[in-house]
This record gives structure tokens, C-alpha cells and sequence, in this order.
């Protein structure tokens, strides 16, 4: 059994996923067959956005995990320098 | 080639940093296991002279359990795991090797699990899994877990292993195997468990999972820091780019 | 073998082609999609980016909601462990 904090969180992404991805595809896959007068073209933004949006978010995205990459990197880099030539790393780890 | 079950003999190696105070406690488990399926076995402990004298007691237990069961092969200093495992190799004198942590976060009761499942089908590899069936963690928060689950799905995804746990490291090895993948693997810490299956994969080897539960008693040891990411990171992708 | 690099960067490049040829129009005559469908085809690397996006999510929230905590293999250690330091001292081991 998971515990009732595992649950949540694993609900919350599962319906993420699963909100994100219906909204997404019925804006850009079914609005293009309905009816530009039609009241649920209401609850979208204009055409152009279904690339904007997402473009951004995947630039954004994959700046913020390069920058991580970068940080963490130089940190260790820094690190190396400052200590003695023949200090230990250590940092023992469990498995993933 | 089918083995004769009666001529088995299982080698455990067991690595050691400071691990005084469980060390008596997992031979105990692991002799008990192996007796009560009266399997043939050798525990070889192999400490990289810890400051805690772990040595003085793997001593202790040579003279309670015996020198053909007990065999020490200390190293002068902290070497690393790829390195204890060949070191380990050297020594052993089973045809069958089992891996796994000195630090009670693998039980030694499913070792007689692995070993029926390795003589159903002959397999070459028998790998602990903690994300099938009955198999799980305990002493994980909920941000461990999820960190647990993403990296596990990335490299699902991005390798195609056709087994669910690449991290892990409780397995049972068939010696000569193990011995040809220790030739092939360049990698380090966790993503050194992941090359072993993924070349095991590649060169033609039977792999079979038992579902194990791991057991996290050490709570400060296992936080997962930026560079242990990014670490990740970059073996998956070697091993993406690579295999 | 090919790599999983090798592989993806075949089945990717295969199906960014078939996209690009679309986007451009350069298609035969026959495949000329309806003013509604030729909307959609600008988004398309998007629609596939977010289903691997949404799916993930969704992989990895149900495997976390069924993860086994494990209690009561924790709670059975500590029983054997009892259990060991007894027979152990009993035996003359000093811890």
C-alpha cells in the first residue's frame, strides 16, 4: 500500500496529465471543425497561441533544466578547486 | 547448460564501510537463509579498512560460523563498488554471485527467491525489483518517491531495458557473467547498475525480477542532492547515446 | 545494433520530414488537406510534445499512487534484528 500522501500527489499528477492533455487536444484537433460563432470557442485563445504558448513553455523549459545543469556544474567545479588535492568525495548514496 | 542444483554454491559479497553495527546482523540473516534450504554458500566481506573496525568484527564472525562460510578480503583503502565487485570475483569460489547492501536495506529472505527463479529457466541474471508486484520502499518521503519514479520512468523510456528496476542492487549473477560484464562497464555508482543490465540485454543474456522490498534505515544517507541528478542525468544519456 | 540515439534520431527525422512537407504544402495535389485540417498541421509537433508530456504525468502519478510503503517489512526487521542480536550474544559474539 502507498501512504495517503503518495495517493494524493499521484492523484494530482494523473489529473494534470490528464486535464493539460484534454484541453490541449480539443483546442487544437476539434476547434478548427466548430463553428467560429459557436459559444465554446469562448473558452480559448485565438489560433496562433496553440503554438505560442507551448513554444514558450518548451523554451522556458528546457532554459530552466540547462541552468540547473549550469549551476549545479559550476558549484561542483568550485567546490573541486577549493578543497585539498586529496580530499575523499564523500557522499555515499542509496540506489534510486 | 543446466547446472546440477546439488553442486550450486552461492557467493555473496558483501561490501563494507562502517558498517559495524549491521554487519553481525545480515550474516545472521543471510547464514539462516542459506541454511534453512541448505543451500552452499560463502559470505566474503570485503571492508575498505573502515576507521570503525568493521574488520574486527567480521572476524568474530569467521571464528563463530567458520572460514569456508566467512572469508574476508579487506582492501587497503575506500576503492568503490565496480572495483569491490572484481576484487570480490577474484576470491569467490561459488558459480553462482549475489550482490546486495551490508546496510540491512536488502533482506536476505528473498536470496531462496531469486535462486528458484534463476533454476526455473536457467536465467544468467536474477535482479531485485522494487516496482513490481509486491516489491516497494520503505523510509522514502513522498518527494523521494516521486524523484524514485521519474528517474525510473526516464530511463524506462529513453532504454528500453525490458526490466523495471535498473538501479537496484540486489541481484544474483551467474559468475562467468558477471565477470564479462565487469569487462564492459565503464560507469560509476547507480548508473554502473543500469550498464549492467543494459549490456547484459545487448550481449544476449537471460534476465528474470523478483519483486523485493527495500528497506531505507538510514534516513540522513539517502537524500538525493542536485549532483546526484545531474549524475543521473548524464549516464542515461551516455548510456542513450552509447548502447 | 543501432544505438536508442541512432534509433530515435531515424523514426524522428522520418516524421519531421513528413511534417515539414506538409507545412510547406508540398505535397501531391491529392493529399491538399481542408482549410480546417491545414490549421491544425502548424501545431501538430506540439499536440504529439504534449500527449509524451501528459502521458508521463500520468505514468508517473499512478506508479508513485501504487508505490508499496513497506511497513510491514520494516516492522519484521526490527523483529529479526532482535531476534539475531539475542542468538548472537548467546553464541559469545560481542557487539
Amino acid at each position: 500500500m502507498a501512504t495517503a500522501a503518495d495517493k494524493l500527489v499521484g492523484t494530482v499528477l494523473i489529473l494534470i496529465g490528464l486535464i493539460t492533455f484534454l484541453y490541449y487536444s480539443t483546442w487544437v484537433l476539434v476547434l478548427p471543425f466548430v463553428d467560429p460563432s459557436h459559444p465554446l470557442q469562448a473558452y480559448f485563445l485565438p489560433r496562433p497561441y496553440t503554438v505560442i504558448v507551448p513554444g514558450l513553455l518548451l523554451v522556458g523549459g528546457v532554459s530552466a533544466i540547462a541552468a540547473f545543469f549550469y549551476l549545479i556544474k559550476s558549484r561542483a567545479a568550485r567546490a573541486k578547486a577549493a578543497a585539498t588535492p586529496n580530499a575523499p568525495a564523500a557522499n555515499k548514496v542509496k540506489a534510486t | 547448460m543446466a547446472t546440477n542444483a546439488a553442486a550450486d554454491k552461492y557467493s555473496v559479497l558483501l561490501p563494507t564501510y562502517n558498517e559495524r553495527e549491521n554487519l553481525p546482523l545480515i550474516v545472521w540473516l543471510l547464514v539462516r537463509a542459506f541454511e534453512a534450504h541448505k543451500f552452499n554458500y560463502e559470505i566474503i566481506i570485503i571492508d575498505d579498512n573502515s576507521p570503525d573496525q568493521t574488520i574486527e568484527v567480521a572476524k568474530q564472525l569467521q571464528s563463530l560460523y567458520g572460514e569456508h562460510h566467512i572469508v574476508l578480503r579487506p582492501r587497503p583503502g575506500k576503492l568503490g563498488l565496480g572495483t569491490a565487485y572484481i576484487h570480490g570475483i577474484k576470491h569467490a569460489t561459488g558459480n553462482f554471485i549475489i550482490i546486495m547492501d551490508a546496510d540491512m536495506s536488502h533482506h536476505p529472505k528473498f536470496i531462496p527467491q531469486f535462486i528458484a527463479k534463476q533454476r526455473e529457466k536457467d536465467y544468467d541474471i536474477v535482479s531485485g525489483t522494487r516496482y513490481m508486484g509486491d516489491g516497494g520502499a520503505f523510509g522514502w518521503d513522498v518527494s523521494r518517491k516521486l524523484i524514485s519514479r521519474t528517474a525510473n520512468y526516464l530511463a524506462q523510456t529513453l532504454l528500453r531495458p525490458n526490466a523495471s528496476d535498473l538501479t537496484g542492487s540486489f541481484r544474483l549473477y551467474k559468475k562467468e557473467v558477471l565477470a564479462r560484464l565487469m569487462e564492459e562497464c565503464v560507469s560509476k555508482g547507480y548508473v554502473f547498475q543500469m550498464e549492467m543490465i543494459v549490456r547484459a540485454r545487448l550481449l544476449g543474456f537471460t534476465l528474470a525480477e523478483v519483486p523485493i522490498s527495500f528497506v531505507d534505515r538510514v534516513y540522513g544517507e539517502s537524500k538525493l542532492g542536485g549532483m546526484e541528478v545531474v549524475t543521473y542525468a548524464e549516464g542515461l544519456m551516455y548510456l542513450f547515446a552509447n548502447t | 545494433m543501432a544505438t536508442k540515439l541512432q534509433q530515435f534520431t531515424l523514426v524522428f527525422g522520418f516524421v519531421s520530414a513528413v511534417w515539414t512537407v506538409f507545412l510547406l504544402n508540398l505535397q501531391p495535389a491529392a493529399l491538399k488537406p481542408s482549410p480546417a485540417v491545414s490549421q491544425i498541421i502548424p501545431a501538430l509537433p506540439f499536440v504529439a510534445l504534449v500527449a509524451f508530456c501528459a502521458y508521463s504525468l500520468m505514468a508517473i502519478g499512478y506508479r508513485l499512487a501504487t508505490f508499496n510503503d513497506c511497513n510491514e517489512a520494516s516492522q519484521e526487521l526490527q523483529q529479526e534484528v532482535k531476534l539475531a542480536r539475542a542468538d548472537l550474544s548467546a553464541k559469545g559474539f560481542k557487539f
